[in-house]
């Protein structure tokens, strides 16, 4: 069930006949990574071609500089999740989320913003199916705008 | 005295937000600039400032506790004067239970905010707990609350000893009052139209447990509807009957009997400017009493005593009493950051008394005046915003009018950003 849900979220970005084992691993995960996360974030902002293969090192150093530290196989947090997404799709909705950037405030701006819904605070683990279901509505939100 | 445990109370909050782990803590600082007056007289001005910290600690997805505290300074001037305040405007652990099943069960327990369905009150902050049960087409909520914790002034005054209570500086709680609300909610049960009723009592306990006589206890049964009356038009409807009765210890009691009615149609158009307006009559009745207080000891007094009820003029020096309000408001948002708008109030008078007004001709029926107000909202960023307004009512001295030769305009003019951190 879950890899369908996957699979529809990323259909229009091409994921679906090249990377649908990856996708259906992601969204079953308890706990989402860094790379894994910005992997699917390069893709779905159009910073690497659907096709490319996962490779972790290649993924952390074409990371934006600023979250490049939270792109490993660690755990992402809540908030630190959420400044992943603020960064690749540049939403950029509050004064203080530009003064200080950082998970804090992303958490914030998505919130504000209706991207997300999850409820939780900023420290807690990000289910593979919300992180999913929260980048397709960030992915709905950039093209809204 | 009560100021000093104030700031120790205000600085526990600070300090438990900053130290614990765990907590979510926002923050919500405003400041700005208020001033009113009278054509003729020197007005008066108000420089208020506040900051709100909230502190968020959820312990499942649910389940949440959640306090809030907030200090303000309001500086004066002519004397130029400095108040500070503080305060605990939420304390509350709050849970749902089955969420996803068809039906949710949540409660409140603690002090919390509470809103009516019809939307009509102001916000109500008292300690108790509030009951909530949903489906898609019923929502039935239950609350049983005191604002006997509350520090004097944040309920509204309703009597004579409630101002002198708010006005003392040694007192840390306000007089005591039980609060009670029951409410049916039926969204889209029929057709489009939601439909709800709605019981809110509050019972004085202060000539039980204070050394005064003075207590009023008020009860508000409220029916409304909505429903769309077109793609772009809405309409509301909100009917209130009170009932209660204030005594003052020296006389027999007046037995209170009054009236309240919204009656709304917003509607939006579209274009670049994203114009919308609506209509709104409302009205709250009146009786012969020529005070702010009911004085009909022994009798009945039919004035409406809601004062936890919003109205939309601000400058007009007229309650929500013995009042007919026809306001036509237009907005326009030419682009998500920037809204305009501008508001008509005509105010008419139903019924002889006077309702503490200064400068009433005696005994008369007719109109009050005219108020026009304006406001602009600037939010340049999701978490700023500067909103600007200005009011001015114009006293109706001739004809149908209602007030004397001696009555001015009166004005109010506010300035406020606000900065969510």
């Amino acid at each position: 069930m879950l890899w369908v849900v996957a699979m529809a979220l990323f259909a229009a970005n091409g994921v679906v006949a090249q990377e649908a084992a990856f996708v259906a691993r992601y969204a079953e995960s308890e706990s989402v990574t860094g790379v894994e996360t910005a992997y699917l974030l390069s893709i779905a902002t159009g910073l690497a071609s659907p096709g490319d293969p996962f490779d972790a090192q290649t993924v952390q150093e074409s990371a934006p500089q600023r979250v490049r530290d939270l792109v490993t196989q660690d755990p992402l947090t809540l908030g630190e999740f959420s400044f992943l997404l603020t960064t690749y799709f540049e939403i950029t909705d509050g004064l203080m989320g530009r003064l200080f950037p950082g998970p804090r405030y992303a958490l914030r701006d998505l919130r504000r913003e209706r991207v997300l819904f999850f409820r939780a605070d900023a420290g807690s683990p990000v289910p593979g199916e919300t992180a999913l279901r929260t980048i397709r509505r960030a992915a709905a939100l950039e093209a809204s705008s | 005295m009560r100021r000093v445990r104030m700031i120790v109370l205000g600085g526990i909050l600070v300090f438990s937000g900053v130290s614990a782990i765990g907590l979510e803590v926002d923050g919500i600082f405003s400041a700005g600039a208020a001033a009113a007056g009278e054509t003729g007289t020197e007005g008066s001005v108000l420089l208020p400032a506040s900051n709100a910290l909230t502190m968020t600690q959820r312990f499942t997805e649910d389940a949440v506790i959640i306090l809030q505290g907030s200090a303000a300074l309001e500086t004066s001037f002519d004397p130029v004067s400095s108040d500070w305040s503080f305060s605990v405007d939420r304390f509350s652990f709050e849970d749902t239970i089955n969420r996803n099943a068809g039906w949710v069960f949540s409660y409140t327990v603690g002090r919390a905010g509470f809103a009516d369905y019809a939307g009509i009150l102001n916000p109500l902050t008292a300690d108790g707990i509030v009951l909530a049960f949903k489906r898609p087409t019923l929502q039935i909520t239950g609350l049983a609350s005191t604002t006997a914790l509350l520090q004097p002034g944040e309920f509204p005054n309703l009597t004579l000893a409630d101002s002198a209570v708010a006005a003392d500086d040694d007192r840390i709680f306000g007089l005591p009052r039980l609060l009670g609300n029951a409410g049916v909610f039926l969204p889209e049960r029929w057709g489009r139209a939601n439909v709800g009723i709605e019981y809110l009592y509050q019972t004085d306990l202060a000539a039980a447990l204070e050394a005064t006589d003075d207590s009023l206890s008020s009860g508000y049964l409220t029916i409304f509807a909505t429903h769309p009356l077109g793609s772009r038009l809405f309409g509301f409807l909100a009917a209130t009957g009170s009932h209660g009765s204030y005594e003052d210890g020296a006389n027999e009691a007046t037995t209170l009997l009054g009236g309240h009615l919204v009656a709304a149609m917003r509607g939006f158009g579209s274009g670049p400017l994203r114009p919308s307006g609506s209509l709104r009559l409302q009205a709250a009745s009146g009786g012969a009493s020529d005070a702010s207080l009911p004085d009909d000891p022994g009798g009945t007094d039919t004035a409406f005593y809601g004062d936890q009820i919003a109205s939309v003029w601000t400058a007009a020096p007229v309650g929500l009493r013995n009042v007919v309000a026809a306001t036509a408001e237009g907005r326009l948002t030419p682009t998500d950051w920037l809204t305009f708008a501008g508001t008509s109030t005509l105010l008419a008078k139903p019924a002889l008394g006077d309702a503490g007004i200064d400068h009433l001709l005696p005994e008369t029926r007719g109109v009050y005046g005219l108020e026009l107000g304006t406001t602009l909202e600037i939010k340049p960023f999701g978490d700023l915003d500067f909103d600007f307004a200005g009011s001015i009512f114009l006293p109706l001295q001739s004809g149908i009018g209602v007030f004397d030769g001696n009555a001015e305009r009166s004005w109010s003019i506010s300035a406020t950003a606000t900065l969510l951190w």
